[in-house]
């Protein structure tokens, strides 16, 4: 057995300091990552047990522009809402139960969060994202012009027309089709979650009978954060519980 | 049905072009005044092309720049005479050669490394105008500086091959010669004269972190791409109000692998990862034969490697 320090050498020190300054980057890192989720809770929404081996971080401060304040996290705020949710298996990890219809009540592949109830802005204060037909200069340059086309559900049912699309201004990017369904009242439907074919707007996340239920927006020309949460969130929580037979088996 | 994956842009639109975050109007003043809207841009992001500014750092590192170049080809063409089908035809082969190890840190005779060395020179006042031009563009739009530290990442490798690492040897022979295979050729050629890199481990973290960020950015971009449909690829307003997109992107993560970044966190791994390529690929060549002389040997006597030879066909030998 040579003594420890008989080979040692400069690029073993340097291994080592290495060694010693990369478990710090790892322990920066993962407690950075936890300004989000943390502290821990378990399904009952009590504080957990386990806290895991990292400490949470201590708060950071967002400045926000606009006169829209500042945000700090971690905040330890939790979920506030009252779900409808049943616990049907105390012990740790169980799923929980939705007791109503899980689309209507924002659960599971439905869930959205309480985000503001104001529209995202642009670096110029603007709202981001405005309907084209509100805005001058804005034009089709590729693709397919999904304007006056049918929009048709996963079970192959007309629901109505688009008459418009939403779009981020800055980004020139549409985020939205609206649509007029047969009853003239209006929804949005998220531009990821539509496939334009030649002579319809394919929507494949519901059925022609969730339309109605899609959560419409307050003001005709703008759209807040919070309804855009709640609107993706209906359309996605098709994807799962639009049919039984999604349900147990999603593909 | 199938869904559409959101991969290419499915329609879009054009308006008026989005000249960004100027209140004073000082960046218009030293930017190119129109924009272009590119349709095959904007199938995979956006479509406009400009304003782009240049100033004096820009010019001075596109200059530099090509200076470096047609050195690096004269010094081809010289090779074969002023053939110029022999240059195409041997193109990958040419090389411009640092001087040879007899003229040490002193400056050599033009043409045998002189003109290398000014090519070379050219090349370091380029690639550091560029990294100044990257800090001038960040600090004038208020942003922090984490790119130009990304790119300073960079430097240092590039640095260390080629003024750091001679200047510890004492000759500029140690430098890099200029071509496509003879580049190739001296990366093998370090390996093999200081006892095979691949036992150098820095090398090794080198390529952890190589492949390590690759795999990184490759799940980032499909966990952006998949919460889309949910607004996820507005990521700067997610990180500050957390939205459903964000909750499932995590919850995905920590579904699949038990843990799980934040919005802003993802950002941190990756960069890190990134910066760490350079960072210790320039720590394992900055040993290479002025600390270690031996890297198969350094790796036995400091216990992971095995004294064991192994046989290798003779097919896949190098050389002859």
């Amino acid at each position: 057995m040579e003594p420890f320090f008989s080979n040692f050498d400069i690029a073993q020190l340097s291994l080592y300091l290495f060694w010693a300054f990369f478990i710090g980057l790892v322990i920066y890192l993962q407690r950075e990552n936890m300004r989000e989720g943390y502290p821990l809770e378990n399904e009952q929404s009590n504080t957990a047990h386990n806290q895991g081996m990292y400490p949470v971080p201590t708060p950071k401060t967002f400045k926000l522009m606009h006169g829209r304040g500042e945000v700090s996290v971690p905040n330890n705020v939790g979920e506030t809402r009252k779900l409808k949710l049943e616990i049907k298996n105390v012990a740790n990890g169980s799923p929980l139960f939705p007791s109503g219809d899980p689309m209507d009540d924002g659960l599971g592949a439905a869930a959205w969060t309480e985000r503001r109830d104001v529209p995202e802005l642009d670096g110029h204060g603007k709202p981001k994202i405005r309907p084209m037909s509100s805005l001058k200069g804005f034009e089709v340059s590729a693709g397919r012009d999904p304007r006056g086309m049918d929009v048709v559900s996963a079970d192959k049912v007309v629901v109505g027309q688009v008459i418009d699309m939403w779009i981020d201004v800055p980004e020139q990017l549409v985020r939205y089709l609206e649509i007029e369904l047969k009853d003239k009242s209006k929804r949005l439907l998220p531009m990821p979650l539509s496939k334009i074919n030649s002579k319809s707007v394919d929507v494949h996340s519901l059925y022609g009978k969730h339309f109605k239920k899609v959560p419409s927006i307050k003001k005709p020309k703008e759209v807040t954060m919070l309804e855009e949460e709640k609107v993706s969130a209906y359309y996605t929580g098709g994807k799962l519980y639009a049919s039984y037979d999604r349900l147990v088996s999603p593909v | 049905m199938a869904e559409y994956q959101n991969i290419f842009t499915q329609v879009q639109v054009k308006g008026p072009p989005e000249m960004g975050m100027d209140e004073t109007g000082e960046l218009s003043s030293e930017r190119t005044k129109t924009t272009r809207n590119n349709t095959w841009l904007g199938y995979l992001g956006n479509a406009q092309l400009g304003p782009i500014h240049l100033g004096m750092f820009g010019v001075v590192s596109i200059y530099l720049f090509f200076v470096w170049f047609f050195l690096v080809g004269f010094g081809m063409l010289q090779q074969v005479n002023f053939d110029f089908a022999l240059f195409i035809r041997t193109l990958f082969w040419l090389s411009l050669n640092p001087p040879p190890e007899e003229y040490g840190l002193s400056f050599p005779p033009i043409n045998d490394g002189g003109l290398y060395m000014i090519a070379s020179f050219c090349l370091l006042f380029s690639v550091l105008s560029w990294w100044i031009r990257s800090y001038l563009r960040a600090h004038e739009l208020g942003m922090g500086k984490h790119i130009c530290w990304a790119f300073a990442a960079a430097i240092w490798l590039f640095l260390v091959i080629g003024l750091f690492r001679p200047i510890a040897m004492g000759s500029w022979s140690e430098m890099v010669p200029y071509g496509i295979f003879p580049h190739l050729i001296w990366t093998n050629n370090l390996s093999v004269a200081w006892g095979n890199l691949f036992y150098n481990p820095f090398h090794a973290l080198c390529i952890v972190f190589l492949y390590g960020s690759a795999l990184l950015f490759a799940m980032h971009g499909a966990t952006i791409l998949a919460t889309s449909r949910l607004g996820g690829d507005r990521e700067l307003e997610q990180i500050y109000d957390r939205g459903t997109a964000s909750e499932r992107a995590a919850l995905f993560w920590r579904w699949t692998m038990g843990f799980n970044a934040s919005m802003e966190g993802i950002h941190r791994w990756a960069w890190w990862f990134a910066v760490l390529v350079p960072i210790t690929g320039g720590i394992g060549i900055l040993l290479t034969g002025t600390v270690v002389d031996d890297w198969r040997y350094w790796a036995i006597e400091h216990g992971f490697a095995t004294e064991i030879e192994y046989s290798v066909p003779e097919s896949t030998l190098l050389g002859d």
